[in-house]
């Protein structure tokens, strides 16, 4: 006999219906009148009996209700969330460490490249005047002040500098913009050149301030250089896992219903049906099997996270392949390209030397309305032409760098390449739709997440430079590992249905491995929809 | 007896099944309470 049968509430629940079914409603016996009111008398004692064990077992449902939630309190797991962000925080401190420390340039480092980038055709006065500060703050970060000595770029920059210099709060920039736009259309882009320019002039304190800093943090966190990506790496595959793995966020997810809590339960046909997809019958598999399944299965789902994220940056790898055809010639031409800029900056300088002789500053200089105007239109122009050249260098410069490959270069040989030329990077995100919703520094740093991410292996281990083709790398990986994975399965069209099924098993995985089971999740998730749907008569009794 | 009523002695899944067991019964007793009136009618 079930436990349960044995208890008062159920024994009742047995009398109350014996007693229900074998109440005398009807007699045969008297007259049609006398029949009449037995049976009115009948069914009025039998509903008052019903109607007051009605009320009784009314008051045992909030009885259990109010248990429920006692209970509730005790088998809910705990929200570790602050716990995690402790770790996280760790973790983005390694990332921004991994940051600094690899083949990247020192302005990329520093950030001052995404803020030369903010400056564009499409920017707002308010966002240069900001960009500017930005970029002043970055150089006192430095420990170095920069005046207006260093503005002086061209005739217009240095007139424009002066002012903000002047006007702390910005309040009269709009009449000055307005005043040099006349002369210079190009304000803005000239002194986009103006902090490229000060970025190269100030190259060597940069470098020694970096190097510094990466001293100081490397100390700080008890690190060497040489050991930053793997420690990131650990520390990221750790909270990873302990994140995965957690009981009130995996509970959660069937509270939110998020995800429907009848296909997690065991034998549900979602579940056979789901753990069948890479296995023929997971269900005849022994413990050896099954454990082999579930790891393998684990790795998979892993691995298709990031081959999804390849897919979406493979545009990258395929124009530095495109490129590296060119890489031989790129080694003249991108020193050339240097050349060039030298002698227009150099011509630059000149043309500012001539229009302050026409202001009639410096010695045996006289005022002339004439020249000065000249050199204005002179300076405009040159500036241009500095951009164009500018433009080409950085398009050389990623080329130039694919020499440093050898002929055994990965994949993400070639991603670590694209990190160093930004001007590159920006070119990419900024000119590809898909990534127009987010800004070029969160994108960035996607993008670097992607690259140090745990499980790049078949980055690592595919040969970029011949021809190659990466589902049928994975796909065999795992098909010797027993796992029924077809090219087609994880192409771009398919992959996500394939992932939300590994995701699907990777759950049940997860919380087999942790401290809860998916009974329990079922009976909070039980108890607190009954709690919650007579929420106002609890705890009344 | 509701007072004195006490679940220690079952797990949650007893708990559940109890539950379930008296929401079936609050649906029996409701379904048997007889309207004279609606008898009438019908007559």
């Amino acid at each position: 006999m079930n436990k349960l049968d044995e208890y008062p509430i159920i024994k009742e629940i047995n009398v109350n219906k014996n007693h229900i079914d074998n109440f005398i409603l009807e007699t045969k016996e008297g007259t049609k009148r006398l029949k009449e009111k037995f049976h009115r008398n009948a069914v009025i004692e039998r509903n008052n009996y019903i109607n007051k064990e009605n009320i009784k077992f009314k008051n045992y449902k909030v009885l259990i209700q109010n248990e429920m939630v006692t209970r509730l309190k005790r088998i809910m797991p705990i929200d570790k969330t602050n716990q995690y962000n402790k770790e996280l925080s760790n973790v983005n401190k390694l990332f921004e460490l991994v940051k600094l420390t690899c083949n990247i340039s020192n302005s990329f480092k520093l950030k001052l490249d995404f803020i030369i980038s903010s400056i564009n055709d499409e920017t707002s006065l308010d966002e240069l005047n900001m960009a500017i500060k930005k970029f002043l703050d970055k150089f006192k970060e430095i420990n170095i002040r920069l005046s207006l000595e260093d503005f002086k770029y061209t005739m217009f920059t240095e007139e424009y500098m002066d002012s903000y210099f002047k006007n702390f709060k910005f309040n009269n920039m709009n009449d000055i913009f307005e005043s040099i736009y006349f002369n210079c259309p190009d304000i803005k882009l000239q002194l986009k050149m103006n902090l490229i320019n000060i970025v190269n002039k100030y190259k060597k304190n940069i470098s020694e301030y970096v190097d510094k800093k990466i001293t100081s943090e490397l100390n700080e966190l008890n690190l060497n250089k040489n050991t930053v990506i793997s420690e990131y790496i650990n520390a990221r595959n750790k909270i990873g896992s302990t994140i995965a793995k957690d009981e009130y966020y995996n509970t959660k997810k069937f509270l939110d219903d998020k995800i429907k809590m009848n296909d997690y339960l065991e034998n549900s046909p979602a579940r056979i049906k789901n753990f069948n997809t890479f296995t023929s019958d997971y269900n005849s598999l022994d413990e050896y099997g099954k454990a082999n399944y579930n790891n393998s299965t684990m790795g998979l789902y892993l691995t298709l996270n990031e081959l999804k994220k390849y897919y979406s940056y493979e545009f990258i790898i395929t124009d530095l392949l495109k490129r590296y055809k060119d890489k031989d010639s790129a080694k003249t031409s991108f020193v050339n390209k240097k050349k060039d800029l030298d002698k227009e900056e150099k011509n630059r300088v000149k043309i500012y030397k001539e229009y302050l002789k026409a202001c009639g500053i410096g010695i045996f200089s006289r005022k002339d309305e004439v020249k000065k105007k000249n050199a204005m239109l002179k300076m405009n122009e040159e500036i241009k032409k500095i951009k164009k050249l500018y433009d080409e260098y950085y398009d050389l410069e990623i080329t130039f760098n694919l020499n440093k490959l050898n002929e055994s270069a990965s994949i993400y040989d070639l991603f670590m390449i694209s990190l160093s030329s930004f001007y590159f990077i920006e070119k990419m995100f900024t000119t590809n739709e898909n990534f127009s919703d987010k800004d070029l520094y969160s994108n960035v740093d996607n993008y670097f997440k992607f690259i140090f991410n745990p499980n790049n292996d078949f980055l690592i281990d595919t040969n970029a430079l011949v021809e190659y083709n990466i589902t049928d790398i994975i796909s065999e990986k795992y098909k010797l590992l027993n796992l029924i994975v077809t090219e087609e399965s994880i192409n771009k069209d398919n992959i996500d249905s394939t992932m939300d099924t590994l995701r699907y098993i990777n759950l049940i995985q997860n919380i087999e491995h942790s401290n809860i089971n998916i009974n329990t999740i079922n009976n909070i998730y039980r108890m607190t929809k009954i709690a919650a749907e007579n929420r106002e008569n609890l705890d009344i009794l | 007896m509701e007072k004195n009523i006490t679940f220690e002695n079952l797990d949650d899944n007893e708990l559940l099944t109890l539950y379930d067991k008296v929401i079936e019964h609050i649906q029996y007793l409701n379904s048997n309470i007889i309207s004279l009136e609606e008898e009438k009618k019908d007559e």
